[in-house]
């Protein structure tokens, strides 16, 4: 196990320092200069290269980029905002657990659904239930999250007046105007993995129930309560939990969206007004935050399915 | 003995109703969609003032935007952005992938087999959809020039989308080339002189295109979903051109007034024939990979 670890660990890590120095390049290379951006189009000569001087921007990528790197993992320190002049550091941890929240508030929805609906279906092939969970697993997989968005917009906050069309108000501000604004993003965001993750439990537990050992419990006489619950359901949601624990990493990138349709001060709405902004400091910290969650979140994937399933060896 | 020869592949799929439904949707898309330059369509562009935010009527049949603009017009010119750009998309992902995944099945023992599928882990275990958004916005929504080429919008969109479409597609592949390239007709082959050239595309590549072909149809409907997505946010198409994602994004600032057809029918759109491509794309697993579970597709 530990070998296990250390080696994803070590291909983490690269994985992490390969993206980050890709986007760390790429911005680097791009013909305005940041100074442009921030003193003006029409800055002159010299005021340039003094705020290239200022931020390290006339050295050579490689060594700008060691630099960055250092100030990262040594003092948490990504630099400083061209446009607000605040340490990223701080923009990053305000707006890193407003996505985090949101993404595990959509997770948790998204399985509330999936699993019974999954089970369900499984358990009663042909019925009505099953029909439904085909017509959610086509059309979940098939609407664009920030277009159910703007719909649901229009529905409950423009005509019905139930929930507010965005923004969210911080928890001190109570927990009720809080959570009302979440329903309809994490919604948004969790319609799509609600329809794979209800498709996957199906296939999953129909698999099982095919197995052998369900056999001998059957003809052993057990009830069938209990061969539903101990022997097929413990044994078909292992790939569930890694499933859902991957699908997080995933939604940071639709989170981009969602957020931006309602209005969410998160870290995915900071990485797009960044990269219009041409903030490239903050882009760079966005994309190593949300890459180094990824990665992490990947990890425990395999973790916890190994530990939850002790047929894989490590 | 009675030999019944096996149903055709397209006698097979007539016995999938919601196939010829898939078909059917993305089968008028396409033709509407080629045809848009002679169909009776007003102007997507044409810009009239006088007829701003009406309505669904007969003149209009969808109604107009907030620059009087027809909106089935630009509904239907924007189909040709978002099918352009996710076959694109996702024939580079296939391209790219199954050459390599064929190539590291083929030369599997080697270093370039390790290479390849390393390669592959790395994609795998990266946010793609989020380097994407990230490198499309430092690199611009403008012409870039690469060397003397005008690399335009569309072209951007189909490499960065069809990247994260390429380690799926490479497994794919390599997983089918790896069994192939054991099996008794490939080292047959082989013992009469057959190159790698032909082992790989003529003998190995017919058995793995199968289970690709059914991968890369869902595919597309994530792409389109994708380029809408950044359309949207204003990382893809920009404006005036149509796209269902900009027209998306034109509607946010009318669903508080009202105007419910400019945000309700580029959506309709995107939806119809991104379900068009899962109905097929299902069906093609049961035609041709009926031993296929389903692998997931997140980007």
């Amino acid at each position: 196990m530990i070998e296990f670890l250390v080696k994803r660990t070590i291909f983490a890590i690269f994985v992490v320092i390969a993206v980050s120095f890709l986007v760390f390049s790429m911005s680097r290379m791009v013909p305005t200069s940041p100074a442009l951006l921030v003193l003006g189009a029409d800055a002159n000569q010299a005021a340039v290269e003094d705020f290239e001087a200022k931020y390290g921007l006339n050295k050579p990528i490689i060594e700008q980029y060691g630099v960055w790197l250092y100030g990262v993992v040594t003092r948490f320190d990504f630099g400083v905002s061209y446009v607000s002049g605040r340490p990223i550091a701080t923009e990053v941890a305000e707006t890193l657990p407003v996505t985090l929240e949101l993404i595990l508030v959509s997770m948790m929805l998204c399985l509330l659904i999936a699993v019974p609906l999954g089970v369900l279906s499984a358990f009663n092939p042909g019925t009505v239930i099953d029909h439904f969970l085909r017509l959610v697993s086509v059309v979940g997989v098939s609407t664009p999250g920030f277009w159910l968005g703007l719909i649901l917009v229009m529905i409950f906050s423009v005509k019905a007046g139930w929930l507010p069309p965005g923004d969210l108000p911080p928890l001190s501000d109570g927990i009720g105007p809080h959570l009302r604004a979440l329903v309809l993003p994490c919604f948004c965001l969790a319609i799509y993995y609600t329809a794979i993750i209800s498709r996957m439990t199906r296939s999953a537990v129909l698999e099982v129930l095919n197995q052998d050992y369900v056999r001998t419990a059957v003809a052993m006489g057990l009830s069938k309560s209990r061969i539903r619950t101990i022997y097929v359901l413990k044994n078909a949601l292992i790939p569930i939990v890694s499933v859902a624990t991957m699908s997080c990493g995933y939604m940071f990138g639709w989170a981009i969206v969602i957020e931006q349709v309602f209005n969410i001060p998160g870290i995915s709405r900071a990485l797009l007004a960044a990269i219009f902004s041409r903030d490239y400091n903050l882009v760079q910290a966005a994309v190593l935050v949300v890459t180094t969650a990824f990665v992490c979140l990947n990890i425990l994937a395999d973790v916890t399915y190994r530990l939850l399933n002790p047929r894989v060896s490590w | 003995m009675n030999v019944t020869a096996a149903p055709s592949f397209l006698g097979r799929l007539r016995t999938y109703p919601s196939g010829i439904v898939g078909a059917l949707i993305i089968g008028s898309m396409v033709i509407c969609g080629i045809l848009a330059p002679i169909l009776p369509l007003k102007n997507p562009l044409a810009l009239d003032l006088s007829q701003r935010l009406m309505p669904p009527s007969f003149e209009h049949l969808l109604g107009t935007d907030q620059a009087g603009r027809d909106m089935l017009s630009r509904i239907v010119w924007g189909s040709r952005e978002s099918l352009v750009i996710a076959a694109g998309a996702v024939s580079f992902g296939a391209l790219f992938g199954v050459t390599l995944g064929l190539l590291a099945g083929y030369m599997n023992g080697t270093v370039l087999e390790i290479v390849i599928t390393r390669c592959f882990d790395v994609l795998f275990s990266i946010p793609l959809l989020v380097l994407a958004i990230a490198l499309m916005g430092i690199l611009g929504t403008g012409p870039t020039v690469v060397g003397g080429f005008i690399i335009g919008i569309e072209v951007k969109l189909i490499i960065l989308i069809g990247l994260s479409f390429t380690p799926a597609l490479g497994r794919l592949s390599y997983a089918s080339a790896l069994v192939e390239v054991k099996s008794d007709y490939v080292r047959a082959k082989r013992a009469q002189g057959a190159g790698w050239a032909e082992l790989t595309f003529v003998e190995i590549l017919p058995n793995a295109i199968p289970s690709v072909i059914v991968q890369a149809t869902l595919f597309i409907g994530v792409a389109i979903i994708v380029e809408s997505s950044l359309s949207f946010v204003g990382l893809g198409v920009q404006p005036p051109t149509p796209s269902w994602g900009t027209m998306l994004a034109d509607a946010r600032g009318y669903i508080a007034s009202g105007e419910w057809w400019i945000a309700a029918f580029p959506g309709f759109a995107i939806c119809a024939t991104v379900i068009g491509f899962n109905l097929l794309g299902d069906v093609f697993r049961d035609v041709l990979d009926p031993r296929a579970g389903a692998i997931s597709s997140f980007v």
